[in-house]
């Protein structure tokens, strides 16, 4: 049986790029992988299969249900994660700085992650 | 001659008392008794500079009966003096804005569930004294899964790790509400609504 991947690996991918560069496509690339560490972690515990039609929105709707706010931060992440990927120019205000997002987006992750790991 | 008089010390020197051939006899004071007051010592008024009264307006132009409130400048702090209206003296409301992308999602069932949804937000942050800087109510569509919610953004005038300890205040306070709420309201709570606490003070770790 082949080895399952640690999610653990996309958050220190995450860091260790954002401690690399603080350029733009660095900061923007490791949001996502943070985002992907919880989310990966937060569906494997929730149950949820992969190919699952809106596997994000059913992961944060069952985090959302054993802790509200920490399913809320993960629906952050989530957000900030489409932002870093789809949006070239901010569409919200507070999204135009990318080291305050990273810094946010890392905050999150170390405040959350406990938390879906112990659910 | 003999004779007794008993006059009071401050009507008579001991000068005229003795050319008159009276013998001065004195007694000691009694001890004040309760409530009593004392009064030989001299009183002193103080009276304030005439700059300083409060001189009320001789015309008025509220109508009678009606009472206003202000507040007066202690000496010192003229800048303190701000004036109180009716309506100030309540608490102001906590405002927010909707963003137009929150309009196409705001439906009577969204509508209703945000206004159960804000007045207990409000009691949180005035509970825990937060200073809100915005709210806004804003619409994100998810450009992969196609799916939209109502995300409600509070911003902070607190360091990052405060911001998310209110945001896990406000968690508890909707688990606690939905309790109460219709099913509807909860499932919108899950699916359809979002809340989100951004600091504006201080970078997280």
């Amino acid at each position: 049986m082949a080895k399952s991947f640690d999610p653990l690996c996309f958050h220190e991918l995450a860091c260790s790029l954002a401690d690399q560069s603080s350029d733009e496509a660095c900061l923007r690339t490791a949001v996502g992988r943070a985002y992907y560490t919880v989310l990966l972690i937060a569906r494997d515990r929730s149950g949820i299969p992969p190919g699952r039609r809106r596997a994000s929105k059913e992961t944060i709707r069952k985090v959302k249900k054993a802790d509200r706010a920490t399913g809320e931060k993960l629906g952050w992440l989530l957000r900030l994660r489409e932002e870093a990927d789809y949006n070239l120019t901010p569409s919200r205000p507070e999204y135009g700085d990318w080291k305050k997002n990273w810094a946010r987006a890392k905050g999150l992750v170390q405040d959350i992650l406990p938390r879906i790991q112990s659910m | 001659m003999n004779a007794t008089a008993t006059l009071a010390t401050d009507e008579v020197d001991t000068t005229t008392i003795e050319m008159a051939g009276l013998t001065l006899r004195t007694w000691p004071t009694p001890p004040l008794q309760p409530g009593e007051e004392d009064l030989t010592e001299e009183a002193v008024f103080e009276f304030p500079e005439y700059g300083a009264w409060i001189m009320p307006s001789a015309v008025s132009d509220r109508p009678f009966g009606q009472v206003r409130a202000e507040t007066i400048a202690r000496p010192g702090d003229e800048s303190a003096a701000v004036p109180l209206g009716p309506q100030q003296l309540r608490r102001p409301r906590l405002h927010f804005t909707y963003l137009p992308s929150a309009r196409s999602l705001l439906t009577d069932r969204v509508q209703a569930t945000w206004n159960r949804l804000f007045p207990m937000m409000e009691r949180v942050i005035r509970l825990e004294r937060v200073p809100v800087q915005k709210l806004e109510l804003f619409g994100f569509r998810d450009p992969e899964e196609d799916w939209q919610e109502l995300v409600v953004s509070l911003s902070v005038n607190l360091p990052e790790s405060e911001a998310l300890l209110l945001w896990d205040k406000l968690g508890h306070a909707i688990e606690g509400m939905m309790e109460y709420l219709p099913s509807y309201m909860v499932d919108i709570l899950y699916d359809r609504v979002s809340i989100e606490v951004l600091a504006s003070v201080g970078e997280i770790v």
